[in-house]
């Protein structure tokens, strides 16, 4: 629910504010009709009555004054008079006048101003013609209109009460049947969502809400149906999916470990001189399928990671001439054998620094230049630039002459396994790269953008957040600025031999560690007899001397009775792993007396899911490791980490 | 309004008969006539506690008697059905005449003057002016304010005026201050007794001579010794000041021994001639 709708919710009135409000509206309904109505009503037919109970008074009076004005007996008539005005709280004052029209009573002047709840009746003394005179009397209904009023305004006061206690007591009920309930119901609804389903019910008093109440159990009742099968499936998927994760944990070992041997084998037979060219190439043939075959278990395995949701970025400033400057190092050879050329557009200063994982923004940039080049032409270009997206972005883009593709096309490309079609059977790759390249800029918080027009080129856009630039990079950037012009052209010609096809085989065949006749003893433990050969082979063609174990145990016992300057280990062995055998022997060296005594532990696995090379390492290094080493490798990467070991053994 | 009056008193006539008759054998019972100047129940209240008082006194039992009007009354003392009565000076004339009632005790404090009025605002300043013109009195006989005084206009001043009798002084003093009538007969303790609003729209032109005041008289039956025992007991009792202020009621300020030859007087004056006979 957004906060508007929580705001208008508020400011809906609730059942007691309504009904409060009829109740006031109702109230004062009541008084006006009282004030307006019955009230004026009332008063003017008591004043009608009073006038003529007043009327009767006087013609009453008529004759018993009569004679005292016929026989001028005044007193008679003062005295009666006195007494009923003394007597009558209504009667203010009379007014005799005889026939003349002369006033015999009062004596003194009649005052003819009346006040506003004064009235003026009167009446004839004798009947015409023989009119004897004519009484007048000012009568104030003030005190009888008051005391008419008061049992008004008492009976009005108890009607009010009435009216009060009554609502009181429908608004009583409404909240009682309707209220609570409907409240207990919304606090079941919360507790439902939050995964309560034995909320207590509330007490239903009515027929409309017992319904209610009834509907909602049934209803909770399916939706906790529902909500356990969904769970069931959750889990099922879940469990499904470890099961994946375990199938392409071992796959990815079980494939790692001959790879293993068809790269170090092959790499090691390139460097016999002796070959003939057939011979040369056909090795290289095997050596580059290797790689291939490689580089699909590790797309299989990002994927795979991706889709587990495993796979973690962490994002940080990256500096982009660095990274733009080690893709283009790595990609050059390629673009050099596909005769493409490979060009880093000069970058702004401004828009040099991005938000991201620089070696997952490396591996992407890497497959989108793949990718151009792949997908080019002879004598093709491919053109890398940097520049401001919108909204404090950066946009990395790679653009290419290359073949294109149709629009319809550009909706899929980023789809997995779905090579274009019309390519596909001419460019050899698995057809995940870029879906794999999409999720990981998805996970950098970035996006990723394809345009082509067919048959004239491609371009590739990379959407990251912009980074403050660090005072080192900003530096970096100044001195860059000041040097030499901040753009990088990097230009892979035919001439360049570095960019001749195989040269990575070239250097590393060139640089195999100069470190022979060391002449160091190397125990190796590993289970597997092709590795075993293939750990031989390196080590002595390193210069290493080398003893071969096929498990921990072995690799115990071994130890224990002769000296060796170094332990190489498979981390999956029977009976005693690498990490357990690494283990056991740190623990027996910090039980020797003698310090310092500590023994170069080099481990190494085919296994990349799980124990990916951080994780394996760190575990590694908790079990007492001093260097790692993911299955397979070149000869050249096993000569660095034998050499960080040994520096290591040093500097204990 | 007059005849429940009479119903009354006659109610009373007859209890008095029956308390009379219960008790003869053992008490000496005398009968009291009052002039009706006042209205019945006044007399009455006035009248009995002084009666129950004078009973105590005298050992003798004392039944009052009230006539609802005037003529009624002379026609009662000139019979001679009082033993003894309260009455004006000129009805104590008549009453000795005709009965031989004595005067036994008045009010010594003043003596009766009737007194002529007309409108405040009148240009009328002297009786002569009012000849040939009618006059209010209370009734014929009035003594000070009707016998006396039209006595006085026609012997003294020799007027001749039309007289218009109201029956009470009030009415007389009504009568003026309403210009219903150019002047009126009354006495000055009652005129004083008016409200002052009908006092300020009156003013005195004329006053008579001085008579002496209502005698109280005993019928001639009585024995002389019974006569003047009743006339001490009456003195006693204003001797004391709760029997002063019953006679107070009557009104008679100041009870003295009263004497015939005071009132016999009253027959030079020529009232005789103005009196109207029943």
């Amino acid at each position: 629910m957004s906060p508007t709708d929580k705001e208008r919710m508020k400011r809906r009135p609730t059942l007691l504010q309504i009904s409060t409000a009829i109740c006031v509206i109702f109230s004062l309904f009541v008084a006006m009709l009282m004030v307006l109505f019955v009230i004026p009503q009332q008063i003017s037919i008591v004043e009608t009555r009073l006038d003529n109970a007043a009327r009767q008074s006087l013609v009453r009076l008529g004759p018993s004054v009569a004679d005292p004005i016929l026989t001028s007996q005044y007193e008679f008539l003062y005295d009666q008079l006195n007494k009923q005005i003394e007597n009558d709280d209504t009667w203010v004052r009379i007014q005799v006048l005889d026939a003349t029209g002369q006033q015999i009573y009062p004596l003194g002047e009649w005052d003819s101003v009346l006040t506003p709840s004064q009235r003026l009746v009167s009446a004839a003394i004798g009947s015409a013609p023989n009119l004897t005179g004519r009484l007048a009397l000012v009568v104030d209904h003030e005190f009888a209109i008051g005391e008419s009023l008061r049992i008004t305004y008492i009976l009005t006061a108890a009607l009010f009460l009435i009216i009060a206690f009554t609502l009181i007591g429908v608004v009583l009920f409404l909240q009682a049947a309707i209220s609570r309930p409907v409240i207990g119901l919304t606090s079941a609804f919360k507790f439902m969502a939050k995964g309560d389903f034995d909320y207590a019910l509330p007490q239903a008093r009515t027929r409309e809400i017992s319904y209610l109440v009834q509907e909602f159990s049934r209803f909770r009742r399916r939706t906790f149906g529902y909500q356990a099968s969904l769970i069931q499936l959750k889990d099922d998927a879940e469990q499904a999916n470890e099961a994946k994760s375990r199938f392409m944990s071992r796959m990815s070992h079980e494939l790692r470990t001959p790879l293993n041997s068809v790269l170090g084998f092959s790499e090691l037979a390139l460097t016999d001189s002796k070959l003939s060219p057939e011979q040369r190439r056909q090795l290289e043939a095997i050596n580059q399928s290797g790689h291939h075959l490689l580089e699909l278990v590790n797309e299989i395995l990002d994927l795979s990671r991706l889709e587990s949701d495993t796979l973690e970025v962490n994002l940080e400033p990256v500096y982009l001439p660095d990274i733009l400057d080690q893709c283009h190092s790595m990609t050059t050879p390629f673009a050099a054998s596909h005769k493409v050329s490979l060009t880093v557009l000069p970058i702004d200063p401004s828009v040099c620094c991005v938000l991201a994982d620089p070696l997952r923004l490396k591996q992407v940039v890497i497959n989108l230049l793949s990718n151009a080049i792949k997908y080019n032409q002879d004598n093709g270009r491919v053109y890398v630039e940097v520049e401001a997206g919108a909204s404090n972005t950066v946009c990395i883009r790679v653009r290419d002459t290359g073949i294109g593709f149709t629009q319809q096309e550009t909706e899929q490309i980023f789809a997995p396994f779905e090579r274009l079609s019309k390519s596909a059977a001419a460019v050899d790759g698995t057809g995940i790269g870029l879906s794999i390249s999409k999720r990981i800029v998805e996970l950098m918080n970035g996006s990723i953008d394809a345009h082509s027009v067919e048959g004239v080129g491609s371009e590739f856009s990379i959407n990251l957040k912009a980074a403050a630039v660090s005072a080192s990079e900003s530096d970096k950037i100044l001195d860059a600025a000041c040097c030499k012009p901040i753009h990088h052209l990097y230009e892979a010609t035919e001439a360049d031999p570095e960019l001749q096809p195989d040269s990575n085989l070239s250097r590393a065949q060139n640089e195999i560690h100069p470190v022979l006749a060391t002449n160091l003893h190397i125990r190796v433990a590993e289970d597997n007899e092709i590795n075993q050969l293939l750990f031989q082979t390196q080590l002595e063609s390193l210069g290493y001397r080398c003893t071969l174990v096929a498990d921990g145990l072995e690799a115990l016992s071994a130890l224990e009775s002769a000296q060796y300057d170094l332990l190489l280990t498979d981390i999956s062995m029977p009976n005693l792993g690498g990490l357990e055998l690494t283990k056991k022997i740190r623990s027996g060296e910090s039980a020797l007396k003698e310090k310092g005594v500590h023994m170069p532990i080099v481990a190494c696995s085919a296994n990349a899911m799980n124990d990916d090379q951080a994780s394996g390492f760190d575990a590694g290094v908790d079990a007492g490791v001093d260097a790692y080493l993911t299955k397979p490798f070149q000869t050249t990467q096993l000569a660095d980490v034998l050499d960080s070991a040994f520096s290591a053994k040093q500097s204990v | 309004m007059f005849n429940q009056f009479d119903n009354l008193a006659k109610l009373m006539v007859l209890t008095a008969a029956l308390s009379f008759s219960a008790s003869s054998a053992a008490e000496t019972s005398y009968t009291v006539g009052v002039v009706p100047q006042f209205a019945t129940q006044t007399i009455s209240s006035t009248w009995e506690p002084l009666l129950t008082e004078l009973s105590s006194q005298t050992g003798a039992s004392f039944r009052l008697i009230i006539e609802p009007d005037i003529t009624q009354f002379e026609a009662a003392f000139e019979r001679g059905d009082y033993d003894i009565a309260y009455m004006n000076p000129w009805h104590a004339v008549i009453a000795f005449e005709t009965q031989g009632y004595i005067p036994i005790v008045k009010d010594g404090a003043k003596s009766l003057k009737g007194v002529l009025i007309v409108k405040a605002d009148s240009a009328i300043t002297d009786v002569s002016e009012l000849d040939n013109t009618e006059i209010a009195f209370p009734s014929p006989n009035a003594l000070s304010a009707s016998l006396l005084m039209r006595t006085e206009l026609a012997t003294l001043h020799g007027l001749t005026i039309t007289p218009l009798y109201v029956r009470t002084h009030p009415s007389v003093y009504l009568n003026v201050a309403l210009g219903k009538s150019l002047a009126g007969g009354g006495v000055l303790r009652t005129l004083r007794a008016q409200p002052q609003s009908l006092q300020d729209q009156v003013k005195i032109i004329y006053e008579t001579r001085e008579v002496s005041p209502h005698p109280i008289v005993a019928h001639p039956s009585i024995s002389a010794e019974a006569r003047l025992k009743i006339a001490n007991a009456l003195l006693d009792i204003a001797a004391e000041p709760e029997g002063a202020a019953l006679f107070a009621g009557i009104p008679m300020q100041q009870p003295t021994s009263a004497y015939l030859e005071e009132y016999l007087a009253l027959r030079d004056w020529r009232l005789r001639e103005f009196y109207v006979a029943n």
